[in-house]
């Protein structure tokens, strides 16, 4: 009897594991979905009259994976999948957007709050985790200069036409996917 | 421009807040160097990994969270209480639980079902399906209750306090088993391998069922730490407390080492048990030393060697070798 309910419970390990392993996989050592938590503290910092956010999930799939990584080859593998978008308001009125971002930065990965106005627009941001050093306060007004209000064109012509040093252009890159994801996954994002 | 371009064909992609979900597959041998037999044994899971967020009226309603596994021991010495014999399959239930966003603004939440306790370095940092431990499951004797909490962020910081049952993995009542975990600690946006740095203090108290049935009275207060300078992680926790009315300090200090993609990571762990028994103190020490890959896409492998100096049983020095590979779809 318990050497039949040892076979059934392995028979049904087995089959899972078949299932799984005929899936493409996408995603390398993404975490568990219990450990995704929310950036509260910059909705807090950066919205201090909200009084809400909702939460967006959208997934990546592949063809727009492949557009990504088409036009933005920077891009890590890290990047694609699940994607969050926090919709803050007051009251009824949307008042911004935060997006994370997880980038590739010097001795670790970087992860970046994209800070958004109702009209997509780029606000500002701020690193969660940062293990490319700290940016100089020069760094910072330059950085802030070129992407206070700026939207997706406008970034990409000063990724082109700026003078960026390599951690500048991370972050600005950083800044276009943010935007491109956002817009691709949310068209109606400033409707919400 | 070409970017610029390509955004209206991506229209197609939008996506709701619909169920997000994933399939595991883990294998993890363990190598006992030292053992007079069943020297290797191995842990095989699979399971799913569910995620919603439900949302209305311009704010989050309540986050769902399932994980639901089945695990296989085979010749595993050292293997969970869950398990009847040397080769054994069962369901498990890792985390099932609800958080209601009782404010709307993150500030108050109520969780109610399966979660992981509050407590030191879990919290920041990632272990489920990996072979790297803190020092959670030894103060508390459990990683994971059923019960219910409150949590939220305030300001640069976030909270969690949670009453749960004291059975750890399985809902159990025999003895009338309880616990109360609570934390304050910097807040973080994701739980990681390699987390963001921050600090936190935590308490805990309680009565918890162990696995041999006995009821162990534990308080515990811990504070716990990580930063990093440039490829170099360093994390650490201190706990203080008592274990059935003995004085008892515990600690772990970890240096890592990643490259730029965190896809390799190295690391170097020391911890400490100390105990006060009526014959004096007692100490029990482990060092380990291990490196997770995860350059594949889906897969992650990981290998590590510990080396048990010495345990409160005095039981003679082990070598433990473990090794794990681990594939994940979403």
């Amino acid at each position: 009897m318990k050497n039949n309910k040892h076979h059934l419970r392995l028979r049904s390990f087995l089959r899972l594991c078949l299932i799984s392993l005929q899936l493409l996989a996408v995603n390398v050592y993404a975490i568990a979905y219990c450990a995704i938590r929310e950036p509260v503290s910059i909705i807090q910092d950066f919205f201090p009259s909200y009084t809400s956010y909702q939460t967006m999930e959208g997934n990546i799939d592949e063809s727009v994976r492949q557009e990504i990584f088409g036009t933005l080859p920077e891009s890590h593998f890290q990047e694609i999948g699940t994607h969050s978008l926090y919709v803050v308001y007051k009251g009824k009125l949307l008042i911004g957007f935060v997006h994370a971002r997880t980038e590739k930065g010097v001795f670790g990965l970087d992860e970046i709050i994209w800070v958004m106005n109702p009209d997509m627009t780029m606000r500002t941001f701020r690193y969660q985790k940062n293990r490319s050093g700290s940016l100089s306060q020069g760094q910072m007004q330059k950085l802030a200069t070129i992407l206070t209000a700026s939207d997706l064109t406008d970034l990409i012509d000063a990724r082109e036409n700026a003078d960026l040093n390599k951690r500048d252009e991370v972050i600005i890159m950083s800044a276009i996917k943010a935007l491109f994801v956002t817009k691709a996954l949310w068209p109606d994002a400033e409707n919400f | 421009m070409v970017l610029l371009l390509s955004c209206p064909n991506l229209y197609a992609a939008q996506a709701q807040n619909s169920w997000q979900n994933a399939f595991e597959v883990v294998a993890r041998g363990t190598y006992l160097a030292d053992a007079d037999s069943q020297k290797l044994g191995v842990l095989y899971s699979t399971g799913i990994d569910a995620r919603k967020v439900f949302v209305g009226n311009k704010r989050n309603i309540a986050t769902v969270n399932l994980q639901l596994d089945i695990w296989c021991t085979d010749n595993q010495t050292r293997r969970s209480p869950i398990f009847e014999n040397d080769h054994d399959c069962e369901p498990v239930v890792r985390t099932a639980f609800i958080n209601f966003h009782a404010s709307g603004d993150g500030k108050l939440n109520i969780l109610l079902g399966h979660y992981e306790l509050p407590f030191g370095l879990e919290v920041p940092v990632s272990t489920a399906k990996s072979l790297r431990s803190l020092l959670t499951p030894r103060d508390l004797a459990m990683k994971l209750d059923w019960g219910v909490g409150v949590n939220g962020t305030l300001g640069e910081f976030e909270y969690s306090a949670f009453l749960s049952r004291g059975s750890g993995m399985e809902y159990r009542h025999n003895n009338d088993p309880w616990a109360f975990t609570a934390r304050v600690g910097h807040s973080v946006n994701r739980q990681r391998f390699l987390p963001e740095p921050g600090l936190g203090l935590s308490v805990f108290t309680g009565k918890v069922l162990l696995g041999n049935g006995q009821i162990s009275e534990r308080d515990r207060i811990a504070l716990d730490g990580i930063t990093y300078l440039n490829r170099f992680g360093l994390m650490s926790q201190f706990t203080f407390g008592d274990t059935d009315g003995r004085d008892t300090w515990n600690a772990l200090v970890e240096l890592n080492w990643s490259d730029s993609l965190e896809s390799k990571v190295g690391y170097i762990q020391v911890k400490s048990y100390n105990e006060d028994f009526q014959a004096g103190w007692k100490r029990a020490e482990k060092a380990s030393i291990g490196v997770r890959i995860g350059q594949i896409a889906g897969f992650t492998w990981g290998v590590q060697y510990t080396r048990e100096f010495s345990s409160f049983n005095n039981n003679a020095d082990q070598d433990v070798i473990d090794f794990q590979l681990k594939y994940r779809w979403e």
